[in-house]
């Protein structure tokens, strides 16, 4: 019984293989799949009865996802990596020089060792469906495509085409691929088995070959062109990454080194390239988080309660505001009926008005059809009343953030709904179990926690409030991954994980901005570190109204650790405390940004009251009081059970906040730095002020040599 | 025979042709009506067995009523159809959902009217088309040179696809030359004209204004306009007598008195309505809002189309017994105020084909206190395919505030029809 890959008798010459990994439930090359290929391409090359070979996945939905990325973790040695990823050259190469010709069709993900696989084919056929996505995503895992990508990729689609792929991991579906020259065709699935055998009867006769462009085939043929788009690339990829990433400038090297040399020095190029990488402790952050967000993905599964994403069919979002209008437009998007509803006709339009946005924006980047943008408007029903709710499974409120309104709401939802329906709140300062006091059937509320904004980011928090009742919350969390999100689950507190842990970094970027030279810094510290924009920036973007309101929720909940920068405070009793909050804290001018001159005053008056002198910090010490009071909080959500495991405040983290994922989220990097170390730190801090003071499990943690993730992952 | 029911109707606002419809195309307004209706009453689409609709204008979808039906989630295994009775398709899609539902086999259809007059195409005259033809199909590059050589420069003058729409073939008459030749005939005067025109925008607006339109019609957030469609677009709350009598007369333009004040307004529109057999209703537990008493079709000169209303009311009354005192209120459409005046005169002193031998009729004098009560198409607006269900619906809703029993609602049809169901409210 063979083990992926399925070949019976060749029929008229030609030898269907099934790639079906019966164990697994995605096909992926692993060491025994790619020793199994090997036999067959033997048994191919020695049968002279076979004048044809036709690969196609027996699973909907996948081709070849890629490597098994479970073999990554069994890697222990550099020679085993170099091993691992000569034998995929190797076998590949066989491939490609067998006489007869091959054909891949496509039909699901084709992806990395996968889209490797197919390249080595003599003709890729892929289909039109949704499901299909081809492209090399090694990169986001922090290594090179080792089986030939660097290689066939450019040969198929050119240079130029090649180097932003190879670069961003980006998928392309079938069409895409086709236009690219990727694939050769891309036809409606049915029609795969009538164009292989085609291809195979007419020897691809009216397969027409890629044209490359004036300025693409120049590239393609002039070294130093080529080197000119590797030094536009590089450019680009510092400016994106901060230099934290190394994979993008192993590949830029191996496309480098690779001009003009043979094929086997350039495998072998590939081959160290990756033997360092797998070194790196990157990389394996990056694998390490590749497999929290997959399992994020099956959240609901692992309630041990299983409600299938799919039976959610009906859904209602509350409030259409831009957080309301972006879920709705998530789930219609996913085919559920969702109803929108508002209080008055007026936010409705808005909300309609964002959603149709939305959805031109992304026909205008092709990421959907014209068509599947009205079908997404199809499922969307605008309402002003509590009609049409009853057959709903999940509803999210997201109206305004004041508990009597909620109430309401919720009590009005209870009447309105069946009583299978789950209620879910979007709230973000308020906990789930305030929400719920106030309504006749608090089991049903739940937690489940978007931000901002909800199309964009992969995270969702479900709160499971104290009353929850799992079903529900399990209903929740099947709504928010039917729409793709990674999930995570937290218990209920003021901010939840995320908000909560991130509320001393924000709290003590006002600190800073008062008491260092130059505020800049702070932001630039933050970018260095690996953030994806600095606290002060955030700010800006969230808004000083709301932040320095989330930031009063913060106090209220957890007291003197939390009490609010200084500046905050006198910004709002400051002359222009009416525009407060519309106000940015950094300004960009002509000549660059510069601190806002009304905060610039508020902090020099601040500074004369208190008689403070202003300071000049390193980068290192600006990370330690932004970063440490942050790890400190992650610990107490960890004490307090809001998080079970430390795996899900980094993978909260890096999908929340997008914490530097390179360092593979706040806990790991605690590890790396050492728990004794920050205790230190937040000791010596804390003798300045005591919202620095490391929390008891921190500190028993240190002395008793604890880590929050064992040493070798 | 089975027993079908009225379980709920909505409609959208109606919105003057070029408005904030403009870019809703008749198959979108069909599927916001359908979807609406489906949410307010909490039914599952696969309760649903047919969709029927009438729709009169070219609209962007070869049968407009299957694609209004999957759009709104009707399961793939239903049957819809699209039917054209001309301005009575609306009536005439609920008048074969009730004898769908009547003869058992379904046992709920929706019925939709729609109409988008924003999206009648123009169309390019018959001799440019066969010259596009000749072009597209010839051979040779100097046969191709010939076809485009016979194009002239009269060829190029756009057909007019809504003027083509309101044009009777058979007497070559617009819809509103049938009019004036009504308003001849039965001497009804421009004062009297605009007068009833007046009316019919004090009483929508005063229905509008009393909030007792605001259940049947849905807010529709149409694309490309600004925010929401809330209430109707044509009611004009300070409408005078004076700005009426100052319009030109559109169709005779010397002699005439039918001007475009005193007319229907050319609107977008859509209105659905769900009607169940008694039986399915009840186990759903849907409301009962009512039911058709009887109802009927009847041919008459199409270049006094107007007066359609009164050979089919003359039917339908005879058909059920109903008489017409019995009727609680009555809905006529407003083609056209001299159309409206010339029946209400018929049904004072019937013509002679709606006497019976016995020199009796079953037609009587209409209390213009019961008629038309919250306006008409006047005000409203008239898309073509959508009124003879707004009649329905309005009806229903208007005899339920006044918990009253019986009402008709009839219309005249272009081409010399006209048409009239009987309509019952049913106590709960």
């Amino acid at each position: 019984m063979a083990l992926m890959w399925h070949a019976g008798e060749p029929q008229d010459g030609v030898l269907w293989v099934e790639i079906n990994w019966k164990e697994r439930p995605v096909n992926a090359l692993s060491r025994d799949t790619l020793n199994e290929l090997s036999e067959l391409i033997g048994r191919i090359r020695s049968d002279s009865t076979i004048t044809g070979v036709v690969f196609k996945s027996g699973k909907s939905g996948t081709f070849i996802a890629g490597a098994d990325v479970t073999e990554f973790q069994k890697i222990r040695s550099p020679d085993e990596a170099r091993q691992f990823v000569l034998q995929g050259q190797q076998i590949f190469d066989d491939l490609v020089s067998l006489k007869v010709p091959t054909v891949a069709l496509i039909s699901g993900a084709c992806l990395g060792g996968g889209l490797e696989f197919a390249l080595a084919c003599r003709w890729r056929i892929a289909d039109d469906g949704r499901k299909t996505q081809l492209g090399l995503p090694e990169v986001m895992l922090g290594i090179v495509p080792g089986w030939g990508g660097t290689l066939r990729l450019p040969n198929a689609v050119g240079f130029a085409e090649a180097v932003p792929l190879l670069l961003t991991g980006r998928g392309l579906n079938g069409r895409q691929a086709a236009r690219k020259g990727l694939v050769h065709d891309a036809v409606p699935n049915e029609a795969l088995d009538h164009v292989a055998r085609t291809l195979l009867a007419t020897g691809g006769r009216n397969v027409r070959p890629r044209k490359a462009g004036l300025v693409g085939g120049l590239i393609d043929r002039l070294g130093p062109l080529k080197k000119l788009v590797l030094w536009q690339a590089t450019r680009q990829v510092l400016k994106t990454t901060h230099g934290h990433y190394p994979a993008p400038f192993e590949i830029i090297d191996v496309l480098r080194d690779g001009i003009g040399v043979s094929r086997e020095e350039h495998l072998s190029h590939v081959r160290d390239a990756n033997v360092r990488l797998g070194q790196k402790p990157v990389t394996r952050e990056l694998v390490r988080l590749f497999f929290l967000s997959e399992a994020g993905k099956k959240l609901p599964e692992s309630f041990g309660l299983s409600v299938d994403p799919d039976t959610i069919e009906h859904a209602a979002v509350i409030g259409a505001g831009a957080m309301g209008a972006g879920i709705a437009l998530l789930a219609a998007r996913r085919g559920i009926w969702t109803r929108l509803k508002d209080i008055k006709a007026e936010y409705v339009a808005r909300g309609m008005k964002n959603v149709r946005k939305l959805i031109s924006a992304d026909v205008k980047r092709r990421r959907i059809t014209p068509l599947e943008g009205t079908q997404a408007l199809d499922r969307l029903s605008p309402a002003t009343d509590y009609r049409g709710l009853k057959q709903a499974d999940v509803i999210v409120e997201a109206v305004v953030e004041e508990l009597d309104v909620k109430h309401q709401v919720f009590t009005d939802l209870a009447a309105a709904t069946g009583p299978n329906c789950a209620l879910a709140t979007n709230t973000s300062s308020l906990t789930v179990a305030a929400v719920a006091a106030g309504t006749p059937e608090p089991s049903r509320v739940v937690g489940l926690h978007f931000f901002n904004p909800p199309h964009q980011m992969p995270l969702v928090e479900v709160v499971r409030g104290p009353q929850s009742d799992a079903k529900m919350v399990a209903k929740a969390a099947a709504l928010a991954a039917r729409m793709g999100k990674t999930l995570v689950l937290v218990g209920d507190c003021a901010g939840f994980l995320v908000n909560r842990i991130l509320a001393p970094y924000m709290n003590e970027a006002g600190h800073l901005v008062a008491e260092v030279e130059d505020p800049l810094e702070i932001d630039r510290a933050a970018i260095e570190f690996g953030m994806p924009m600095g606290p002060l920036a955030l700010i800006d973007l969230v808004g000083l109204g709301v932040s320095s309101h989330v930031s009063e929720n913060m106090r209220a909940a957890y007291g003197e650790r939390m009490e609010p920068a200084p500046i905050w405070q006198a910004l709002r009793q400051s002359a222009d405390a009416s525009k407060v909050g519309g106000m940015k804290v950094i300004e960009k001018t002509w000549f660059g940004k510069r601190l806002n001159p009304a905060v610039l005053a508020a902090v020099n008056d601040l500074a004369r009251r208190s008689g403070t002198k202003k300071m000049i910090l390193s980068h290192e010490e600006i990370i330690q009081r932004l970063v440490y009071p942050l790890i400190n909080e992650a610990a107490r959500c960890l004490d307090e059970r809001v998080a079970e495991r430390a795996d899900d405040v980094d993978l909260a983290m890096v999908f929340g906040t997008g914490f530097a994922p390179f360092r593979g989220g706040p806990l790991r990097y605690a590890d790396s730095v050492g728990l004794p170390k920050i205790v230190q730190t937040l000791d010596r801090l804390a003798a300045t002020s005591p919202r620095f003071a490391p929390c008891e499990r921190l500190r028993r943690m240190a002395s008793a040599g604890e880590r929050f993730h064992p040493a070798d992952l | 025979m089975e027993s079908p029911v009225i379980v709920g109707g909505v409609r959208t606002p109606f919105v003057k042709a070029a408005g904030a419809f403009n870019y809703v195309p008749a198959q979108e307004l069909g599927r916001l009506v359908v979807r609406e209706l489906l949410e307010r009453l909490n039914v599952d689409p696969d309760a649903i067995d047919e969709v029927i609709t009438g729709n009169v204008a070219p609209s962007d979808a070869p049968n407009v009523s299957r694609v209004i039906a999957l759009r709104a989630g009707i399961p793939i295994d239903r049957v819809a159809h699209t039917v054209n009775r001309n301005c009575a398709s609306g009536l005439e899609a609920v008048t074969q959902a009730y004898e769908r539902i009547r003869t058992g086999q379904a046992q709920a259809v929706i019925a939709v009217g729609v109409d988008s007059m924003s999206n009648i195409p123009v169309l390019w005259t018959k001799s440019l088309t066969d010259d596009f033809f000749e072009f597209s199909t010839a051979k040779t590059a100097w046969n191709k040179l010939r076809a485009l050589a016979r194009v002239r420069p009269r060829d190029l003058a756009p057909v007019i696809g809504i003027k083509q729409g309101l044009t009777d073939p058979v007497s070559g008459m617009m819809m509103g030359d049938t009019a004036e030749k009504l308003a001849r005939e039965y001497g009804i005067s421009r004062e009297a004209q605009d007068l009833f025109a007046l009316r019919s925008h004090q009483r929508a607006t005063a229905a509008w204004s009393e909030g007792r339109l605001n259940d049947e019609v849905m807010t529709v957030y149409p694309d490309k306009a600004k925010g929401a469609v809330e209430r109707d677009v044509g009611p004009r709350e300070n409408q005078t007598l004076e700005a009426l009598g100052k319009l030109k007369p559109f169709f005779d333009r010397r002699w005439g008195t039918v001007t475009v004040g005193n007319s229907c307004q050319v609107t977008d529109g859509a209105v659905a309505l769900l009607l169940m057999n008694e039986e399915r209703a009840r186990s759903l537990g849907l409301p009962k809002l009512g039911r058709l008493r009887g109802y009927a079709y009847a041919g008459c000169d199409p270049s006094v189309m107007g007066l359609g209303p009164v050979y089919s009311s003359n039917r339908a009354l005879k058909a059920t017994g109903v008489r017409m005192s019995q009727l609680d209120l009555v809905e006529i459409n407003e083609a056209f105020a001299a159309q409206v005046l010339a029946c209400l005169r018929c049904f004072e002193s019937p013509p002679a084909a709606c006497i019976g031998t016995d020199g009796a009729s079953v037609l009587g004098p209409i209390d213009e206190a019961r008629l038309n009560v919250n306006g008409g198409a006047i005000a409203l607006g008239h898309p073509v395919g959508a009124s003879g269900a707004r009649l329905v619906l309005t009806l229903l809703n208007e005899l339920g505030r006044r918990k009253q029993t019986l009402g008709l609602a009839t219309m005249c049809v272009g081409g010399g029809q006209g048409g009239a169901a009987i309509i019952e409210r049913i106590a709960d």
